[in-house]
C-alpha cells in the first residue's frame, strides 16, 4: 500500500531540478550576452566605427523606447516562469493535502525549547520520536507558546510552521532503511532556538510495534 | 576655537540638502561599521559547530541588530544620503522642497538609530527576536528586555522620519524640476527615488501601525500579538506588507544609480528607458501584492498562497527587463572601466544570481524547503549585500569628486573590488548549499556536513570585511590626498556635473534649462525673462550659453555675482535636532519608567515644535517656490497641497492598517460582543455631529477668508476650535466613565481595540485642535486674506481626514 | 498656470451647508436603522454609509471635487492598496484551522 505513494520530497526534487534547468538556461544566456558586450565594447577593444557614443557632458539622456528583441526575451521568460509556477500547483495540492492513505498520525507540540510527540495510542515522548520504516506519517503540528517551525532537514520540503492557536499538518513518507533523522526548529523562538533539536529514529515495523506497546 | 564652534553649529543646524546628504552618508557608514562588526562576531561563532564564542542570547542579539541596522539604518539611509545630495542637482533644483523638514528627517533617523545602539546597555540587553520580530516572541511575556522596547520605539521613530522624507522627495521631484526637464528626461536615479518613496509611502505606515500595537502590548499590557485572535499571523501580515516593499525600497535606488553610471561610462542612454520605467512602475505596484510569499508555510489559505505565488513569479519579469536594459546599454558603447563602472558592472551578475533564486522561492512547494534556511539568506544577500551595496559603492565613487572636488584612488578601489568580489561569493555561495541549515542558530553539532561550508562562509566574511577596510582607507585618502578632480572628471552626462565641485550652496550659477534635444544650458534668469522659457527650451532663443562643457571637460562658470539673486536664505535651524533629541531622551526613559527624564525629553520636543510653529507664524523660513520649473502633473498646485496629500495618503494607511488589524482580529473572534451592546451610541452620535460640524466650520472659515469677511472668518475658526475641544471633552468623559466601570484598556479584546483606535483618532483630533488654535491666533493678529487662505484649506483637509476616519470608527465601535 | 481659477462666486457656502446637512441626516439614519434592527446586513450597511459619507467629506470639505486627477490619485491609490491588504489578510486567515487545545 504505502509503497505506491509518491513521497513529497521526490516531487520537491523534481520541481527543483526543473527550476534549476530553467534558471541555468536563462541565466547562462543572459550572462553570456552580458560578458560578450562587456568585453566587446571595452574602449580598448572596440573599433572606432563600432561605438556610437551619443551621450556626454552637458546633455541629459533622452527617454528611449527602442526595445527590439528584448521584448521577445521578456515574453519567453514570462511564459517559462509562469509555466514553471503553474506546473507546481498540482504537486503543491498533492503535498499540501492530507496524504492519500495515512498509516500513522503524530501530534507534535512545539514548546520553548523542545518537541513533544504524541502517538495515536496516547503515548507521549519528548524530543525523540520513533517511527517505522516506509510509512506514511501525518504530523499535526501546534505550538504551546511562540512561533516555531517544525522541520526535518533530511527530507526536502518537510517543514511547517507551529503557531499558537493554529493547527497545521504535514505528511512525509519515512525512508525504507532504518536510520536517524533530525527534527529542527526553523523559526527563531528565543534563546534556546538552536538547541531545539530532536531525533527521529526510523526502525523496522516490528521494533516500532514493540516500542509503541512499551511504557 | 570659535571656528570649531561654528563648524559644529553649522552641522547641527544645517538645512542644506547637500550638507544633510553628507550627514546621512557619514551616519549610515557608522551604522554599517556597527552592523558589520556584529556580522563578523556571529560568523566567528558559526565557524565551529559547538563554539562558545557567543552565548545564545548574544548571538540572537547580534543577528537581530545586524539585520535591522543593515536594512533600515544603513542601506536605505546611505541611498537617501546620495538622493539628498544628488536628486536636487540632477533635476536642477536649489534644494529640497522643505529643507527644515528634511533636517528633521535626518535627525529623527540618527536618533532612532542611536536608540537601537543604546539598547545594548539597558537591562535585558538589545533586541533579540530576529529582524522580523515575529509574534508572539516579540511580546513582553516572552521577551521582557527593555532593549526590545527601545528597538520598537526606534522603528516607530524611523517610520516617522521616512514618512516626512517621502513627502519632501515627492514634492521636490514632482514640482521642482528645471525648465525642460520633462519626465522623459529625468535621470534614472531620480526616477528610482520617486518609485522608492511611492513604496515607502504605504509600506512604512503598516510597519508603524504594527510597531504602535506592539508598543501598547509591551508597555501597557494589551494582547494584540499575544492573543490567538491577533497573534503571530496578524504580525506576519502587517510586517510583511511592509517587508516586501521594503526589499525593493532597498533595491530601486541602486538600480537607478547603476543605470546612470553605466550610461555615463558607455556614452549610451539607458536602453529602452521608457520600458524600464514601465517595468519599475509594475514592480512598484506588484511589490504590494506579493507579501504572502513570506508566509508560505504558515498554513494560510492555499488559494491565497497560490495567487501570491503567481504574483511573485511575475514580479521577476520587470526585474529581468531592468537587467537586460542595463546589459544592452553596453551595446555599441565605448566602455570605460573606471572604478565606479567596475563596481556597477560587477553588480549585474550578482543580481542575476539573486534574482534567479528568487523565482525558486516563489514556488510554494520549493519554499517548504527554503523557508527559514540559509538558502534564503544567500538569496537576499546576493541582492542586498551584492547588487544594492555594490551599486551604492559605485555611486559613492562616481559622485565622490562632485562632493569633495577630489578623486578616489583607482588603485585602492580596484583592490577593494577584488576583495569584495571574492569575499561576497565565498561568503554567500556556500550558503546556497546550506539549504537545510536553519537560520539564526548558533550551534549545529548534529550536522557535521555543514561545518566546511560554514567555515568557507566565515573566511569569505573576513575577506569581504577587508574590502571595506580598504574602502574606508580609499575614502579618507581621497578626501585628504586625492588628486583634484575638476568639475567633471568622468566626462559624465547630467546636470550635476555642470556646476562646481563641490557645488555652491545654491547649486548652480544660473538657472539650468534643458532644451528639447537634451542639451543643458545654465542661463541667467534675466535671459529667461527676456527670451521666454519656451523659446530657450525649444532652442530658438539665442542665449549666451554658460553651462556647456569647455573642451577640457570643466564647466564654464559665470561669475557668482550673476547668481546672487538665487542665493536664498539658508537659515540654520536648531529645532529639528532639538526635537529629535527630545524624543530620543523621552523614548530612552519610557521603558525604563523614568518619569522625570521622560518629561524633560517631552518638554524639549514640544518646545522645539512650538518654536518651529512660531517661526512659521512669523513667516520666517518661507521658501519661495522656484520661478521657472517643470511641474506636470501638478501644474499650478501649491507645493503644500501636494505635500499634504502625500502625507495624508500615509496617514490614511496608518489608520487603514489599524482598521485592518481590527477586522483581522474580529474575524477570528467568534464570540465578539457588538459595539452597540458595549458602548453608548448616544455619546458616539453626539461626537459624530460635533466632528461633522467642525468640518463645516473650517469650510466656512476658508470661504470667509477668500471673500474677505474677517469677522465671520474668526467666528468660524473659533467655532471649529470649540467643536474640537468639545469632541475631546466628550471623549475624555466617555473614557473616564468606562474606566470607573472597570472597563479598561486591557479588559477585553473589544476594549483593547476600542481604546487603541479611538485613542489614535483622538490624537489626530488633538492635532486638529492645535492647528485650529494656531489659525485662530494668526487670524486675530493678521486675518487670512485671499492670498493666504489656503492655510485654512489645508487645515480643513486635515479635519476632513479626521472626519473620514471617524465615519468608519464610529460604526465599528458603536454600531456593529 | 493653465488651470482655470476656482470660481468662488459660483461656489457659495451653500455646498458646505448641503454637505453638512447630508452628513447629519445620514448619521442619524445610520444609527436609527441599526438600533431599530432595520438593516438587512448591518456590516454592508454601515460600510456603505461610511463610504458615502467619506466621499462627501472628501469631495466637498477637502475640495477634491476641484482637484485634477493627479491629486485625486493620492486618496484613490491608497484606498485600493488598503482594500487589497485587508481582503488578503482576512481571506488568508479564514481558511486557517484554529486550535485552542
Ligand atoms: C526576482 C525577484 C524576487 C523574487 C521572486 C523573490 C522571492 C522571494 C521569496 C518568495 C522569499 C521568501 C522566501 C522565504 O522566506 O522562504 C524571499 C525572501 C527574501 N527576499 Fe526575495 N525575491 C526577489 C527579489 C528580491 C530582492 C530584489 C530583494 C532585496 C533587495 C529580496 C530580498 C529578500 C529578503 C530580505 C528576503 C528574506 C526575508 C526574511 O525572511 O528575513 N528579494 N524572496
Ligand atoms: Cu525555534
Ligand atoms: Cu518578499
Amino acid at each position: 500500500m504505502a509503497q505506491q505513494i509518491t513521497p513529497p520530497d521526490e516531487l520537491w526534487w523534481l520541481t527543483f531540478n526543473q527550476f534549476l534547468i530553467g534558471a541555468l538556461v536563462l541565466g547562462t544566456f543572459v550572462s553570456i550576452v552580458f560578458a560578450y558586450f562587456a568585453i566587446r565594447y571595452w574602449e580598448k577593444k572596440v573599433k572606432p566605427n563600432e561605438a556610437e557614443v551619443v551621450l556626454g557632458p552637458g546633455r541629459v539622456a533622452p527617454g528611449t523606447s527602442k526595445i527590439g528583441w528584448t521584448r521577445y526575451t521578456l515574453v519567453v521568460t514570462g511564459i517559462i516562469v509562469t509555466l514553471l509556477i503553474l506546473a507546481t500547483f498540482p504537486r503543491t495540492d498533492y503535498v499540501e493535502a492530507s496524504p492519500p492513505e495515512t498509516d500513522l498520525v503524530i501530534w507534535v507540540t512545539a514548546f520553548q525549547f523542545g518537541w513533544e510527540f504524541e502517538y495515536p495510542n496516547g503515548k507521549k515522548v519528548v524530543n525523540t520520536l520513533v517511527l517505522p520504516t516506509d510509512t506514511v506519517v501525518e504530523f499535526k503540528v501546534v505550538s504551546r507558546d511562540v512561533f516555531h517551525a517544525f522541520g526535518i532537514p533530511e527530507i526536502k520540503g518537510a517543514k511547517i510552521d507551529a503557531i499558537p492557536g493554529i493547527l497545521n499538518s504535514l505528511w512525509v513518507k519515512t525512508p525504507s532503511e532504518p536510520g536517524e533523522l533530525n527534527v529542527v526548529c526553523y523559526e527563531l523562538c528565543g534563546v534556546g532556538h538552536s538547541l531545539m533539536v530532536g531525533k527521529i529514529k526510523v526502525v523496522p515495523p516490528d521494533e516500532f510495534q514493540a516500542f509503541l506497546q512499551s511504557t | 576655537m570659535s571656528s570649531l564652534r561654528s563648524w559644529i553649529l553649522r552641522w547641527l543646524t544645517t538645512t542644506n540638502h547637500k550638507d544633510i546628504g553628507i550627514l546621512y552618508m557619514v551616519t549610515a557608514m557608522y551604522f554599517f561599521l556597527v552592523a558589520g562588526t556584529l556580522a563578523l562576531l556571529f560568523r566567528v561563532q558559526l565557524a565551529m559547530p559547538e563554539s562558545n564564542f557567543l552565548s545564545g542570547k548574544a548571538f540572537n542579539q547580534a543577528v537581530t541588530v545586524h539585520g535591522l541596522v543593515m536594512l533600515l539604518w544603513f542601506l536605505s539611509p546611505i541611498q537617501f544620503g546620495l538622493a539628498n545630495y544628488f536628486v536636487p542637482l540632477q533635476i536642477g533644483a536649489r534644494d529640497l522642497a522643505f529643507p527644515r523638514l528634511n533636517a528633521l528627517s535626518y535627525w529623527l533617523y540618527l536618533f532612532s538609530g542611536l536608540l537601537l545602539i543604546v539598547s545594548f546597555f539597558v537591562p535585558g540587553g538589545a533586541v533579540d527576536g530576529g529582524w522580523t520580530l515575529y509574534a508572539p516572541l516579540n511580546t513582553a511575556a516572552f521577551s521582557p528586555s527593555k532593549g526590545f522596547d527601545l528597538a520598537v520605539l526606534a522603528i516607530v521613530m524611523l517610520s516617522a522620519a521616512i514618512t516626512l522624507g517621502t513627502v519632501n522627495f515627492m514634492v521636490t521631484i514632482a514640482k521642482m524640476r528645471a525648465p525642460g526637464m520633462t519626465w522623459d528626461k529625468v535621470p534614472m536615479f531620480t526616477w528610482s527615488i520617486l518609485f522608492t518613496i511611492l513604496m515607502m509611502l504605504l509600506a512604512f505606515p503598516a510597519l508603524a501601525a504594527a510597531g504602535l500595537l506592539l508598543l501598547l502590548d509591551r508597555l501597557l499590557g494589551t494582547t494584540f500579538f499575544l492573543s490567538v485572535e491577533g497573534g503571530a499571523l496578524l504580525w506576519d501580515h502587517l510586517f510583511w506588507f511592509f517587508g516586501h516593499p521594503e526589499v525593493y525600497i532597498l533595491l530601486f535606488p541602486s538600480l537607478g544609480m547603476l543605470a546612470d553610471i553605466i550610461s555615463s561610462f558607455t556614452g549610451r542612454p539607458l536602453y529602452a528607458k521608457r520600458f524600464v520605467l514601465v517595468a519599475f512602475m509594475a514592480a512598484t505596484v506588484l511589490s504590494y501584492i506579493v507579501w504572502v510569499h513570506h508566509m508560505f508555510i504558515t498554513g494560510t489559505s492555499l488559494l491565497v498562497r497560490k495567487i501570491f505565488s503567481v504574483t511573485t513569479a511575475l514580479i521577476s519579469i520587470p526585474f529581468e527587463m531592468a537587467t537586460l536594459a542595463l546589459i544592452l546599454t553596453l551595446y555599441k558603447g565605448r566602455i570605460r572601466y573606471t572604478s565606479p563602472m567596475l563596481f556597477a558592472i560587477v553588480s549585474i551578475p550578482l543580481f542575476i544570481i539573486g534574482g534567479a533564486t528568487g523565482v525558486f522561492n516563489a514556488a510554494i512547494i520549493l519554499d517548504r524547503a527554503f523557508r527559514g534556511t540559509y538558502w534564503v539568506v544567500a538569496h537576499f544577500h546576493y541582492i542586498m549585500a551584492g547588487t544594492a551595496l555594490f551599486a551604492v559603492i559605485a555611486g559613492l565613487y562616481y559622485w565622490f569628486p562632485k562632493m569633495t572636488g577630489r578623486m578616489i584612488s583607482e588603485k585602492l578601489a580596484k583592490i577593494q573590488l577584488i576583495l569584495a568580489v571574492i569575499g561576497i561569493n565565498l561568503l554567500y555561495f556556500p550558503q546556497f548549499l546550506l539549504i537545510d541549515m536553519p537560520r539564526r542558530v548558533f550551534r549545529y553539532d548534529y550536522a557535521p556536513e555543514w561545518i566546511t561550508l560554514n567555515q568557507l562562509s566565515t573566511v569569505g566574511a573576513f575577506i569581504f570585511a577587508a574590502s571595506f577596510v580598504v574602502a574606508l582607507i580609499a575614502l579618507i585618502h581621497g578626501m585628504l590626498r586625492g588628486r583634484p578632480s575638476g568639475d567633471n572628471p568622468w566626462g559624465a552626462w547630467g546636470l550635476e556635473w555642470l556646476t562646481r565641485s563641490p557645488p555652491p550652496p545654491h547649486n548652480f550659477d544660473g538657472q539650468p534649462v534643458v532644451t528639447r534635444d537634451g542639451r543643458i544650458l545654465i542661463v541667467p534668469e534675466k535671459t529667461l525673462e527676456e527670451q521666454g522659457v519656451d523659446k530657450v527650451i525649444s532652442g530658438e532663443a539665442k542665449v549666451s550659453v554658460t553651462g556647456v562643457m569647455t573642451p577640457n571637460g570643466t564647466a564654464g562658470h559665470q561669475s557668482p555675482s550673476h547668481a546672487h539673486g538665487h542665493a536664498h536664505g539658508h537659515h540654520g535651524s536648531m529645532e529639528p535636532m532639538m526635537l529629535a533629541l527630545g524624543m530620543f531622551v523621552a523614548f530612552v526613559a519610557m521603558p525604563l519608567g523614568n518619569m522625570a527624564l521622560m518629561a524633560l525629553g517631552a518638554l524639549v520636543a514640544f518646545a522645539s515644535i512650538a518654536k518651529w510653529v512660531l517661526d512659521e507664524y512669523r513667516g520666517r523660513f518661507s521658501e519661495p517656490e522656484p520661478r521657472y520649473r517643470e511641474e506636470f502633473p501638478f501644474v499650478g498646485i501649491d507645493k503644500f497641497k501636494v505635500g499634504l496629500w502625500t502625507f495624508i495618503a500615509g496617514e490614511g494607511f496608518l489608520f487603514g492598517s489599524l482598521v485592518g488589524a481590527y477586522i483581522f482580529i474580529r474575524t477570528r473572534s467568534p464570540a465578539w460582543t457588538p459595539g452597540i451592546e458595549l458602548h453608548d451610541v448616544a455619546i458616539g452620535l453626539f461626537n459624530t455631529v460635533v466632528l461633522f460640524t467642525a468640518a463645516l466650520a473650517m469650510g466656512l472659515a476658508y470661504y470667509n477668508a477668500r471673500v474677505g469677511n474677517v469677522g465671520l472668518q474668526r467666528a468660524s475658526l473659533a467655532f471649529a476650535l470649540a467643536l474640537g475641544l468639545l469632541f475631546m471633552f466628550t471623549k475624555a468623559y466617555e473614557w473616564s466613565k468606562f474606566a470607573a466601570e472597570g472597563y479598561g484598556l486591557t479588559s477585553t479584546m473589544e476594549a483593547q481595540l476600542y481604546y487603541t483606535l479611538t485613542g489614535a483618532h483622538a490624537a489626530h483630533v488633538l492635532v486638529g485642535v492645535l492647528a485650529s488654535l494656531y489659525a485662530l491666533a494668526r487670524s486675530l493678529r493678521r486675518p487670512y486674506g485671499p492670498q493666504d487662505a489656503r492655510t485654512l484649506l489645508y487645515i480643513g483637509i486635515y479635519w476632513g481626514i479626521v472626519d473620514i476616519v471617524w465615519t468608519f470608527i464610529f460604526p465599528m465601535f458603536y454600531l456593529i | 498656470m493653465a488651470r482655470p481659477q476656482l470660481k468662488w462666486a459660483a461656489n457659495p457656502p451653500i455646498a458646505y451647508f448641503l454637505a453638512w446637512a447630508f452628513l447629519m441626516f445620514t448619521a442619524l439614519v445610520e444609527v436609527y436603522f441599526v438600533a431599530a434592527g432595520l438593516t438587512y446586513n448591518t456590516l454592508v450597511f454601515v460600510t456603505s454609509v461610511g463610504i458615502v459619507q467619506s466621499s462627501v467629506i472628501a469631495l466637498i470639505f477637502q475640495h477634491l471635487r476641484e482637484e485634477p486627477q493627479s491629486v485625486k490619485a493620492f486618496p484613490l491609490g491608497s484606498l485600493v492598496m488598503l482594500i487589497i491588504l485587508v481582503s488578503a489578510a482576512v481571506t488568508s486567515v479564514l481558511a486557517c484551522t484554529p486550535y485552542l487545545g
